[in-house]
């Protein structure tokens, strides 16, 4: 199509619209200052030249031997089918109990729906036992059941707990606050680099009495490929300060400051037939900002490639979809509002 | 006088049947839900850098429940993506929620977001940014909207409350996150993968985003309580909906790890 027949289309099609007022300036993209919080980060980096590179794969050993044993404990049935909401994932289920498997990675995610990520009501809520949460005892279960099931791959991990919070207002101004349900995370180490990313964990799920409630293991298994070329961090700052706002959907940045950099292995998303285990680097501090008047500040964190020549994209590419274009007139309510 | 005693039953029994058929399908068809999306990979416009996933996101969430039977109503990109199809009619500028994002069932906006607020790239339908105070959902038809913007949902300073008390005319449950989220493209399409697989939003909302981010990031959600609790909800067809709450006496956050 001609621009001129392109724009005349576009008109025609704004002609029925409602309110269109005259094009207003374009605002100018706002270039946030970068500060490093401390310049003992950069130094504390290990100055590394080439990394190990992994080829990965589903793992079959857990597919074969810890799965079945995973899908036991929760009571969910063996014979996997196709989803055809996400063809992606085969999935087995037998009332609340549900299991899956991502056939790119062997990502598996199962447990007991029915107990899992509760959120109860106020009254239910504030009966939760809060000890059911010591931070000890789930811990020591989460480990007993990963070793149990085989869930971890045989490398060092790095292990968090991670508690799910629930707060209540009423109206005028009560606040309750409370924990509901927990998880612990076991993040693998590899040659003392961390795993990071969607993928490379392995979360056991507790529910609101502190018992086992689900399992996600996203972990490829790996086999080194070779050792490839490092990009100085030197060079990920510059470009980190060019343009610190990447692949984060953050508003109104004025400033960052930075306050870890490290080397991690980045896995993605576990639809994704990711080949190649590399390394990136974690970019991570606080975001500063102001939108319409309001400051904030949220937690910041990018990755950045590592590999002055990576073996395929870090992340997952996307596909382009086209938006539907607008009605020429608007069309009119089919329902009122319930105070009309 | 005989032969009518006779047809009668018969008379009774097919009206009986186009009784069943036309409540039935009258049932069914309020259960098919109604889905809209919004996205906006050209973001420069409004003065934020411009992304590539979010027409992944939403389209792939669009789709996802179209593909299971959902009436798909909207899918609106970048300059067709207004800020005023989100805001009630008497707002400052003037909304048109009550003509699009209030007549459906579930929303997905996707673009970048902030503590309260959310982006468009189109400057000529009003604003580049949704206020939280302009929203007032849920008085129409609107249950559930998805917010897949950074830190709509943020409450690091205790203030979340505050600023979507008064969105829940109705509306049962907002779906974002408390801290920054990454333009990944995958998340949409898992969400609505789970949503018409019967499990409940909350969880589906949950397992997307586990599977879509990493360290640092926390997913959230918000809801009401007082009689029960939203996050009981699942699609409609898929299983058990709370009644809507027009003016909510208790509300909810909930936050939870990606790591």
């Amino acid at each position: 199509m001609t621009s001129a027949v392109f724009l005349a289309a576009v008109s025609l099609a704004l002609a029925g619209q409602p309110r269109v007022v005259a094009p207003q300036p374009r605002l100018p993209v706002i270039r946030p200052r970068v500060e490093i919080l401390r310049p003992e980060i950069l130094r504390r980096l290990p100055k590394l030249e080439t990394v190990m590179v992994y080829r990965t794969a589903p793992d079959d050993r857990w597919l074969a031997e810890g799965l079945p044993r995973a899908f036991d404990f929760f009571g969910v049935p063996v014979e996997l089918r196709r989803d055809q909401a996400d063809p992606a994932v085969r999935y087995a289920e037998a009332g609340d109990r549900y299991g899956e498997v991502y056939d790119a990675s062997g990502a598996t995610f199962c447990g007991d729906m029915g107990r899992l990520w509760p959120i109860p009501n106020l009254d239910e809520a504030l009966a939760i036992d809060q000890g059911a949460f010591g931070r000890q005892r789930l811990l020591a279960t989460a480990r007993d059941f990963v070793r149990t099931v085989g869930a971890l791959p045989d490398t060092r991990v790095q292990t968090l707990l991670l508690p799910d919070r629930l707060v209540f207002q009423r109206k005028g101004g009560e606040t309750k606050a409370v924990t509901v349900s927990a998880a612990v995370a076991f993040r693998p180490v590899r040659e003392g680099i961390p795993l990071a990313g969607p993928g490379g964990k392995v979360k056991v799920y507790f529910d609101s009495n502190g018992k086992i409630a689900g399992l996600l293991r996203a972990v490829r298994a790996v086999k080194p490929f070779k050792k490839m070329a490092v990009v100085p961090v030197e060079r990920v700052v510059a470009e980190i300060r060019r343009q610190p706002i990447r692949r984060l959907r953050l508003a109104g940045v004025k400033a960052v400051e930075i306050a870890r950099i490290r080397m991690v292995y980045y896995e993605d998303v576990p639809n994704r037939d990711q080949k190649y285990l590399q390394p990136a680097y974690e970019v991570s501090g606080v975001a500063r900002g102001a939108v319409g008047g309001q400051q904030f500040s949220v937690p910041y964190l990018e990755y950045m490639p590592a590999l002055t020549s990576p073996p395929e994209p870090l992340f997952m590419p996307g596909r382009s979809f086209a938006a539907e274009p607008r009605p020429s007139r608007m069309r009119p309510p089919e329902r009122a509002p319930r105070d009309e | 006088m005989q032969s009518s005693a006779r047809s009668s039953p018969f008379i009774l029994c097919l009206a009986t049947i186009v009784l069943v058929l036309v409540v039935g399908g009258l049932a069914a068809a309020q259960e098919v839900p109604e889905v809209g999306v919004e996205w906006i990979n050209k973001c420069s416009p409004c003065g934020n850098g411009n992304l590539s996933h979010c027409d992944d996101d939403a389209v792939g969430f669009y789709n996802a429940l179209g593909s299971a039977g959902a009436i798909k109503r909207w899918n609106w990109g970048d300059q067709w993506a207004w800020e005023q199809d989100f805001k009630y009619k008497n707002a400052p500028g003037g909304g048109t929620d009550y003509i699009y994002v209030d007549q459906v069932d579930i929303v997905m906006h996707v673009d970048h977001g902030g503590p309260g607020v959310f982006c468009f790239g189109e400057k000529n339908h009003d604003y580049c940014h949704f206020w939280c105070h302009n929203a007032r959902w849920g008085d129409i038809d609107l249950e559930w909207i998805a917010l897949d913007d950074c830190s709509c949902l943020y409450n690091g300073d205790s203030k979340v409350f505050q600023r979507w008390w008064d969105a829940f005319k109705g509306l049962h449950l907002i779906l974002g996150f408390h801290t920054s989220c990454h333009d990944t493209g995958q998340r949409g399409p898992k969400f609505g993968a789970k949503l018409v697989h019967g499990w409940r939003v909350t969880s589906a909302w949950r397992y997307a985003c586990e599977h879509t981010e990493g360290g640092g990031t926390r997913g959230a959600i918000m809801g009401v309580c007082g009689g029960e609790t939203s996050s009981r909800d699942h699609l409609w067809g898929y299983g058990y909906v709370t009644p809507d709450v027009d003016n909510p006496t208790c509300e909810w956050w909930y936050s939870f790890s990606c790591d």
